[in-house]
């Protein structure tokens, strides 16, 4: 009965992150399209969500490599999952309000390794999968994506560079709506598979899925509402950051950095590498610009956004760790992680409430 | 002492960079045949206006079916 409650929990709870993982993460995908004006940012989130949901149902691959490649799933229990989720959604959510990109896979990641390192040990953390699976391609992908995106824009520029910039800015405009979406798609690939990834350990603690097994259909349908409704609901900060802030980008580059980013991600996608799509579009996004102009790119954001990323995998850990040693002190039953769940959203409601009212003072002092 | 599996690394590196770079050199190709085009057109050269319309919409056919076989590829197991 216990062991039923704290599923439950860790499934509403592995949703909600793939919810903020779509509020926080997938806005980045439409940066680009809003940035050079291919799409409204109204029409291009409706875009990307219908993507994302789509995109969910394409592959399970990265969800394997998440339930079985990072951690030893005799040794993981319903509660450690839930402590490596609320790791990651404390992260994601204080990168978001302080409208710093991350990575919420390394976040969720790092939040479940902190805390089967502090339930089992580092006997239970699988080295060779993380290095294999997540290290060497998060630092492979930003790079990549960076080379890719510049020799597509150098390539691009040499063909159509004699041309007049009217019909060319009309073409690639055209063309972002493809590559927009194919970006979209593939997060919705690769990001929502996290989640299933996640939810999927949890039933195998539970005892309800056998080791090995893909993900039942109504856990990839939930993800991939999810992470649908969550990139439609927000994340304009960070449209913000990464549309403007890091380059001013002409639709030539805007289509070169998002069919870097879409290739990438879903070829990433299809050998089981969980990627962040915030590495790999930023990566992108300067390839494209710099290939054009090294000045182009404002270098001080871009290192911001790269301290946000080396932050995430400890903080989140630790984040998580702590989680679990707090739900113990309640013991091994569902009393901590209800504990803590119902804290969290205490803590969230009089964050937005403070939120709010501090907006209203704002605006009515300017009036 | 860990190895990594270079292989499929290799291959999704590969993969993402013929896929981009392909599609983007279509996709210009695209747009310099159509607005080539239109110039000849303009200028009643009919022969070349042709000629790059041709080239247009063989690159466009291009475009798709990269895309198409891409995700063909990543859907497959």
């Amino acid at each position: 009965m216990s062991s039923d409650l704290i599923l439950v929990i860790v499934v509403g709870t592995a949703l909600a992150f793939d919810f903020t993982n779509g509020f926080h993460d997938t806005a980045n995908v439409v940066a680009t399209s809003v940035s050079t004006r291919a799409l409204s940012p109204r029409t291009a989130v409706a875009f990307a969500s219908v993507l994302n949901f789509v995109g969910a149902f394409i592959s399970l691959a990265v969800a394997a490599t998440i339930a079985s490649d990072f951690v030893d799933q005799d040794a993981i229990t319903e509660t450690v999952v839930f402590a490596g989720l609320i790791g990651a959604i404390v992260w994601n959510l204080l990168t978001w309000y302080f409208g710093l990109p991350s990575s919420s896979s390394h976040a969720l990641i790092g939040g479940v390794i902190g805390a089967t390192l502090v339930a089992a040990g580092t006997g239970a953390v699988n080295g060779t999968g993380l290095v294999d699976k997540l290290i060497v391609p998060a630092l492979v992908a930003p790079v990549l994506a960076f080379v890719v995106a510049a020799l597509a824009i150098v390539a691009a520029y040499r063909i159509v560079g004699r041309l007049r910039p009217g019909p060319v800015s009309r073409g690639f405009r055209l063309g972002q709506v493809v590559s927009g979406g194919l970006l979209a798609l593939s997060h919705g690939t690769n990001d929502a598979q996290k989640t299933m990834g996640v939810i999927a350990l949890a039933l195998v603690a539970h005892g309800d899925l056998a080791q090995g097994s893909d993900p039942p259909t109504w856990v990839v349908v939930s993800a991939a509402s999810a992470i649908a409704l969550g990139t439609y609901t927000g994340g304009w900060r960070i449209v913000r950051t990464m549309g403007s802030r890091i380059i001013k980008m002409d639709p030539a580059q805007g289509f070169a950095a998002q069919g870097a980013g879409a290739a990438t991600i879903l070829a990433a996608s299809h050998f089981g590498y969980p990627l962040s799509t915030t590495h790999t579009i930023s990566g992108a996004v300067m390839g494209a610009g710099a290939a054009k102009r090294l000045s182009a790119v404002r270098w001080g954001v871009a290192g911001n956004i790269v301290a946000a990323w080396v932050l995430t995998l400890p903080a989140a850990g630790a984040i998580g760790a702590a989680v679990y040693g707090i739900a113990q002190i309640f013991g091994s039953g569902a009393i901590g992680p209800v504990v803590i769940t119902v804290a969290i959203v205490v803590a969230l409601g009089v964050s937005l409430a403070r939120r709010l009212s501090q907006g209203r003072a704002i605006t009515a002092a300017e009036g | 002492m860990t190895t990594v599996a270079l292989a499929p690394l290799l291959s999704a590196v590969l993969g993402a960079l013929v896929g981009a770079v392909s599609v983007t050199l279509a996709f210009s190709l695209v747009i310099l045949g159509v607005a080539r085009y239109a110039d000849m057109r303009r200028v009643g050269r009919m022969g070349a206006a042709r000629a790059y319309g041709a080239v247009g919409v063989a690159a466009a056919v291009i475009a798709i079916g990269i895309v198409a076989v891409g995700l063909v590829v990543v859907t497959s197991k």
